[in-house]
């Protein structure tokens, strides 16, 4: 059996004060502290990070985070994936372990972005997409508005509908210290905000920001704290938008989530709580329907009367999602991890959900081009 | 920041879709621009016979879903510092 014994999230947000560095140590050091272990139990430490050789021009981040944390001699490498990284680093943490590579994993999850502007920020992530969308002057929020409009078209949906995603998330943030907007936003403060790409306006779109999350996966006899990963799954599809089937459904989500079940032996129906990659609230719509949490065309609805809320059917993004929690891209996809092993240990002080033991932890690259889907129980 | 050899290898693949016609399947305008770029500009998805592009607008008239369109040829972003100007296909109404 493989589990989290550790986790451990730094504050997100906008840290002029924290360097990339800063943030590995405290990541590094919350999650072998929340573990119980000395550090001389790592066998392989795992970086997942997007940016920071075109932001920081800081590369070598394995090594770097071996230093920083005073592992000695210790394997490292960075996992890069665009925004999952974090899920894709997780999936080969089990993979090493599986393999007999090693028994105790340290993943952490950075990223520091606030350090420049807008435009240089748009331009960096798309790295993450195809030259030709690079060449239409497209961005990440450009990419995600193609595949609202044809949602909309299709499932007749409206700009109003996406904003219960933000005011969801907003509600669940303002639960979460170490959120970086922990406060509730109202419809009119939503539907008001400013265009960034049409038809996604400001808070449709998760924020730059900076943190950290770690955690440590092990093989080691399971102590009562301890989560079971009990499905780990990757799946890919076309960098390209324009190379797609289908512009209402991410199909490395569908096909990474039905593999996951199965691994898990699971249904949709048996998920307690969800962590799902909200990057823009379109995205959170598809997600939901892709996991197979509700039909197609109707996740819109279901977000807006409450069935993912906190006292709802299935409570998502609970930590307030990448739209409020904040989006350190390397980061997020450890941070849902750490999200779902604080809530399955019932440790989640003022959000925490009444009953449940399985979660999901759902991490997308680029426009989906990858997905990182894992499931965790607690036994 | 490209360099002039980027820029002649991609006229190999730049041109392709100069002169086909498709229809605008899904459009966004992008406020906030990339580095490289001053919006706002409009973005359009075209459908040709052989797939589906991503292209810039380059017409008065605003795109509208299912409208007829043609590739033309137009500069594409900004010219870099060296002074190199990139040339590729944007799409207009046909």
């Amino acid at each position: 059996m493989i589990s989290v014994s550790g986790a451990y999230q730094t504050k997100f947000g906008e840290l002029w004060d924290r360097s990339l560095e800063d943030l590995i140590l405290e990541a590094g050091q919350g999650a072998i502290s929340d573990a119980r272990i000395n550090k001389t139990k790592i066998d392989l430490v795992l970086v997942a990070n997007m940016l920071s050789g075109r932001l920081d021009s800081q590369d070598h981040l394995g090594a770097l985070a071996v230093q920083i944390l005073d592992l000695d001699q210790t394997p490292a490498l960075r996992v890069e994936a665009a925004c999952a990284s974090g899920g894709v680093a997780l999936h080969q943490a089990v993979t090493a372990i599986k393999a007999g590579n090693a028994k105790t994993v340290l993943v952490i999850g950075v990223e520091k972005m606030t350090d420049k502007s807008n435009s240089q920020i748009a331009q960096a992530l798309m790295g993450a997409a195809s030259s030709q969308e690079r060449q239409a002057g497209l961005t990440f929020v450009g990419l995600y508005a193609l595949m609202a409009r044809v949602y909309f078209e299709k499932y007749k949906a409206s700009k109003n509908d996406l904003a219960y995603v933000a005011i969801k998330n907003h509600r669940h943030a303002s639960r979460n210290p170490k959120a970086q907007y922990p406060f509730p936003v109202e419809l009119e403060t939503v539907l008001k905000s400013s265009c960034v790409a049409s038809p996604l306006h400001l808070f449709d779109c998760s924020p730059i920001s900076d943190g950290a999350a770690a955690v440590v996966v092990t093989s080691r006899p399971q102590l009562k704290r301890d989560v079971a990963i009990t499905a780990s799954q990757l799946a890919t599809d076309s960098v390209s938008l324009s190379e797609r089937q289908s512009l209402t459904e991410l199909k490395a989500t569908k096909i990474a989530g039905q593999k996951a079940y199965a691994q898990a032996g699971i249904s949709p129906d048996n998920i307690d709580i969800a962590e799902v990659h909200d990057c823009f609230s379109i995205a959170e719509i598809m997600a939901v329907e892709d996991l197979g949490f509700c039909q197609k065309g109707e996740g819109f609805k279901k977000i807006k009367h409450g069935e993912f809320d906190h006292d709802g059917r299935l409570p998502v993004n609970l930590s307030g999602g990448l739209k409020a929690c904040g989006h350190p891209v390397g980061a997020t996809g450890v941070k849902q991890i750490v999200e779902l092993v604080t809530q399955l240990r019932h440790e989640a002080v003022g959000r925490q959900i009444k009953t449940g033991k399985i979660g999901l932890a759902h991490n997308v690259g680029g426009s989906g081009a990858t997905a990182a889907v894992h499931i965790l129980r607690k036994l | 920041m490209k360099s002039a050899v980027v820029v002649w290898r991609h006229q190999k693949t730049n041109y392709q879709n100069l002169g086909q016609v498709g229809i605008v399947v899904s459009k966004t305008r992008i406020i906030e621009a990339p580095n490289g770029f001053i919006g706002p500009y409009w973005v359009v998805l075209v459908k040709l016979k052989l797939g589906t592009v991503v292209g810039q607008w380059a017409d008065q008239a605003e795109p509208k879903i299912g409208m007829k369109v043609i590739g033309i040829l137009r500069r594409i972003g900004e010219a870099d510092p060296a002074g190199v100007i990139e040339y590729g296909v944007k799409w207009k109404q046909w």
